[in-house]
């Protein structure tokens, strides 16, 4: 019943010459008796029947359904009306229909029922079989070219493994298990049944030796290693099965290969590749996949047993898990009783909780805990059963009140988030526990889990999410320090005068960029503030090359070399008095002062160090002010200090460029100067040019080259 | 080697064909080639069995692709859905808990609009009256019975539905197809019958009362080859269409 593409179809052998004629058949006119030649090579690729044909006695054909290994399949129905799928096993194979009479009154949900062998007139033999509507799974992986949701994969594998194991319980290897001998029949039972199909009829070696003709080679990915000794155990089912597994969570087999002879000896020797499957699942593919039948998973029961449980087993009710027994699993709607008849149920929980450590939120916990509520707002907002029209009234009503009142807790609001963010400079440079890790980047795809579609975590996560989903968090992070580590160590690796040479190049594009990007900033900040932009531009450009040069090197030097921010974070912040030093050199030398504007910042005198330096400062000069040492000094260090410019040199940093770095570096500016005053809106210019520059010229790590060493990661 | 029944020769346009027909059995379908109108009106008298619906009107046919499905093709500008039922006029007939007369889908001028004539809603929301179907929409019949409308080609006003609900029409198909002019086969997903693996798409249209068919590929019907320059080839009811890498029949119902 499959419709592999890959039949090794002989189109010489045509099937219309194979074929007598139908005896009995009455009023044979002469002279059409001869089989057209044009249709027989037209034909010679289809089905043997056409529709409406009776070859078999009681059953009219409708259609050709698909091409198994031994025959043709068709939809048919009975002279009463019965839709039955129809097997042809024509007599010239040497198919051993035996193992079909042993399979005719095996009764399973998950088995494609068997009604009837018949013989037609020409010495045919025809497995009358019920018929499934629904596709197969082949399509279903085809239609998931990355992978099936994690629940449909389960829901597949339970009801294979369940009627594999019927079988192995009644002494049937299937021997031709694979993605086309599966259906899922929707018809049957609430939501569907998984239906396996071809079993009694696999001799999937010997089959083909004669005819040469038919042997399926889609079939030799799911092969077992120890066939090629002629053993034919049930454990060839269940490497099947592993196949099966892995193909489904990936999208693809494990082992492909240009030829049956590289797939077959890929099985014999080559280990799949697993890392691309998350934890639970690893484990099981890999112990099913085992080359040693006598080290793979004994029975398809085991298996199962393996499996996440039939409902997501949450680290919760973990207690009551413990204390689950048989019946009460199938109470629970595991299952019946014989998916878990060797193997106790208890087994099954302790597997997948085990192996969720509580690995330390790398969030803020203040922002966790805002997101989570904010997630669960927003979902009972949507689950919310209020006319349309009116969520929208409610809606536009609160929005309008919210800015009309903006006064009222405008203030407030920034207030709060100022408190918050040198709160979060403080988490994140002190308190967060793995420093150099970009924590809030949102997880990148990965295959084979089900995602909800709103990725925070939102207040019934834990109810919705199976636990492995955390874990896959961890598993992908893992991976991408694992190659992260492997790009820092390549770094610290290589020759000094290699770091010089590329260093001295940025810093000379780096000119070129600031210079340019200042002068943009001074034409504006000069048409604001009325001062004259050349001396401006000259200022800003050479302040922050100088920057972009201190940031440069620093982070040329350092990556990859140090653990934790606290080096870093100190030679920034001479740079940043280095920076300071040279930026009222310059102001001085070239008699200049700052554009300044009150409403971009705060007045002098409200900075928080404002009585530390000299307070009989003057502020007559609202348009431009030439900051002293002691203030240009302070403010450029804080500036960087307080922030982490290194990540915007990073080599292994995520894009390119940011824009939101460059915002949180003007935020950044903004705040140092509320502790230490500057002329704004010029310090928070700085800021920005450098932020720009040093993102635009620093080298990067491009996607491609990091899958690469992702791979090479993998691989070693 | 091949027989067939004399009632064959009642249609001369297939003698050179019988070889390849004679593979049918005569005595349940009838294989001639008249038009659909016609075929309802003139072959009724001499074939029909008792189970046929008594409209003259009707005109539905199964499309069987091999390896793809079997669709049931409703012409009509007006398709009467609802509960199976031995003499009523019920083009669509769903085995489901229905009334006889379920709805009206009608066509016109390209637009659908579906009439509840029992309990219908479309996307959740239950309809008072007629409405007009575009894009993709749910049909829910009865408590039960979920179709999925859509039109899939942009190109053609023929409509498919397709039951979303374990429910089956009668006789069973995978899909239905609200005819317009043409029924697009092929292995792209806007075609009416998606056919995976098709080399290229096969277009049936109707040609006055009757059908023919266009392909990419040189065609055979009832085993004779089609002529390319002869342009569309009429495609009777009850004949085979063959294809280097396909085969489908056409069977009235």
């Amino acid at each position: 019943m499959d419709n592999q593409p890959l039949l090794l179809e002989n189109p010489s052998a045509s099937l219309m010459d194979l074929r007598t004629p139908p005896s009995d058949e009455p009023l044979e006119p002469p002279g059409v008796t001869e089989p057209p030649e044009k249709s027989a090579r037209l034909a010679s690729a289809k089905f043997l029947y056409p529709t409406g044909s009776k070859p078999l006695e009681g059953y009219t054909l409708k259609r050709g359904v698909g091409r198994g290994g031994f025959g043709e399949v068709y939809f048919a129905t009975s002279d009463a009306g019965k839709e039955v799928a129809l097997k042809l096993i024509r007599r010239n194979f040497d198919v051993e229909i035996r193992g079909v009479t042993h399979c005719l009154n095996l009764k399973h949900n998950n088995l494609i029922g068997i009604h009837d062998i018949r013989t037609d007139s020409l010495g045919d033999q025809w497995v009358v079989m019920e018929y499934v509507s629904g596709e197969s799974l082949e399509e279903a992986i085809d239609r998931h070219p990355n992978g099936m949701p994690v629940d449909r994969v389960l829901q597949w594998m339970r009801g294979i493994g369940a009627g594999v194991a019927y079988l192995h319980d009644h002494g049937i290897v299937h021997r031709d298990l694979k993605p086309g001998n599966v259906f899922f029949d929707e018809d049957e039972g609430e939501g569907g049944t998984v239906k396996i199909g071809d079993y009694g009829l696999s001799k999937f070696i010997s089959c083909s030796q004669r005819s040469g003709q038919t042997e399926s080679v889609g079939t030799v990915h799911y092969m077992a290693p120890e066939i090629a000794n002629g053993r034919y155990g049930r454990e060839i089912d269940t490497y099947a099965l592993g196949i099966l597994l892995y193909e489904m969570l990936t999208g693809h087999v494990p082992f492909e290969g240009e030829s049956v002879g590289e797939v077959l000896m890929k099985h014999l020797t080559a280990e799949p590749d697993l890392e691309m499957l998350d934890d639970p699942y690893r484990e099981i593919v890999q112990r099913m996949l085992a080359k040693d039948p006598e080290v793979r998973i004994g029975s398809v029961n085991e298996m199962l047993s393996l499996l996440p449980g039939g409902r997501r087993v949450e680290p919760l009710v973990r207690e009551k898990v413990e204390s689950w027994t048989n019946s009460e699993a199938s109470a629970d709607g595991i299952g019946s009783e014989h998916l878990f008849q060797n193997t106790s149920v208890r087994g099954l929980p302790d597997n997948t909780p085990a192996r969720t450590p509580a690995e330390p939120s790398q969030r803020e916990p203040l922002y966790e805990w805002l997101s989570t509520s904010w997630n669960g707002m927003v979902d009972s907002w949507y689950d919310w059963p209020l006319n349309p029209v009116g969520k929208a009234l409610l809606l536009f009503f609160l929005v309008g009140a919210a800015v009309v009142s903006v006064g009222a807790w405008g203030s407030m609001a920034v207030g709060l988030g100022i408190v918050y963010l040198f709160y979060y400079v403080f988490w994140s440079a002190f308190v967060q526990p793995s420093s150099r890790s970009d924590a809030k980047q949102p997880a990148s795809g990965k295959i084979g889990h089900s995602e909800p579609p709103n990725g925070g975590p939102s207040a019934e996560a834990p109810s919705r999410i199976p636990p492995t989903r955390r874990e896959q968090a961890i598993a992908r992070r893992q991976l991408r320090m694992n190659w992260r580590e492997k790009v820092h160590k390549e770094l610290v690796a290589k020759p000094l005068r290699e770091k010089s040479t590329e260093l001295l190049s940025s810093m000379v594009l780096v000119g070129v960029v600031c210079t340019f990007l200042s002068l943009l900033v001074a034409l504006a900040l000069g048409a604001a503030g009325g001062s004259q932009p050349v001396p401006i531009g000259l200022w800003l450009s050479v302040v922050s090359t100088v920057g972009c040069w201190a940031i440069l090197a620093i982070s040329k030097f350092t990556e990859g070399k140090f653990e934790d921010q606290v080096p870093l974070r100190i030679l920034l912040l001479g740079a940043g008095a280095g920076v300071g030093l040279l930026a009222t050199g310059l102001t001085q030398t070239l008699l200049m002062g700052l554009p300044y504007d009150v409403d971009f910042g705060i007045r002098y005198h409200d900075s928080m160090l404002a009585n530390l330096f000299d307070s009989n400062r003057s502020e007559n000069m609202p348009q431009s002010f030439a900051p002293d040492v002691m203030l240009s000094v302070a403010y450029f260090s804080l500036m960087f200090l307080m922030l982490r410019w290194w990540r915007l040199a990073e080599y292994t940093r995520r894009t390119r460029f940011s824009l939101v770095r460059v915002g949180l570096c003007l935020c950044g500016a903004w705040i140092a100067h509320l502790v230490c005053w500057y002329p704004q809106p010029t310090g928070v210019a700085v800021a920005g040019v450098i932020a720009v520059a040093t993102q635009l010229v620093s080298p990067w790590l491009p996607p491609s080259r990091r899958k690469t060493h992702a791979g090479e990661n993998l691989a070693a | 080697m091949f027989s067939t029944s004399p009632r064959f020769s009642t249609s001369p346009s297939d003698d050179a064909a019988l070889g390849e027909t004679a593979l049918y059995e005569p005595g349940v379908r009838e294989f001639v080639s008249l038009t659909l109108r016609q075929t309802a009106a003139a072959t009724r008298p001499l074939f029909l069995k008792d189970t046929m619906p008594s409209s003259a009107a009707l005109s539905r046919f199964m499309i069987w692709v091999d390896s793809v499905g079997g669709y049931l093709v409703c012409t009509d500008d007006e398709v009467v859905l609802g509960h199976p039922a031995k003499d009523s006029v019920i083009a669509l007939p769903i085995r489901a808990d229905l009334a006889r007369r379920h709805a009206i889908l009608r066509r016109e001028a390209g637009t659908y609009t579906i009439e509840p004539l029992g309990k219908v809603s479309i996307d959740g929301r239950p309809l008072t009256g007629p409405t007009v179907l575009g894009g993709e929409q749910e049909i829910q019949l009865g408590d039960t019975v979920r179709i999925k409308f859509t039109m899939p080609h942009a190109l053609s006003a023929t409509a498919r539905l397709l039951l979303t609900s374990p429910h089956r029409t009668e006789p069973r198909a995978d899909a239905v197809l609200l005819m317009a002019d043409s029924c697009v086969l092929g292995p792209k997903s806007h075609c009416h019958i998606e056919c995976r693996g098709w080399g290229g798409d096969v277009v049936l249209f109707r040609k006055g009362e009757g059908l023919a068919v266009r392909a990419s590929e040189p065609i055979s019907i009832d085993g004779v080859e089609v002529v390319e320059v002869a342009g569309p080839a009429d495609l009777p009811l009850g004949s085979r269409l063959e294809g280097e890498s396909f085969a489908l029949s056409l069977e009235q119902v």
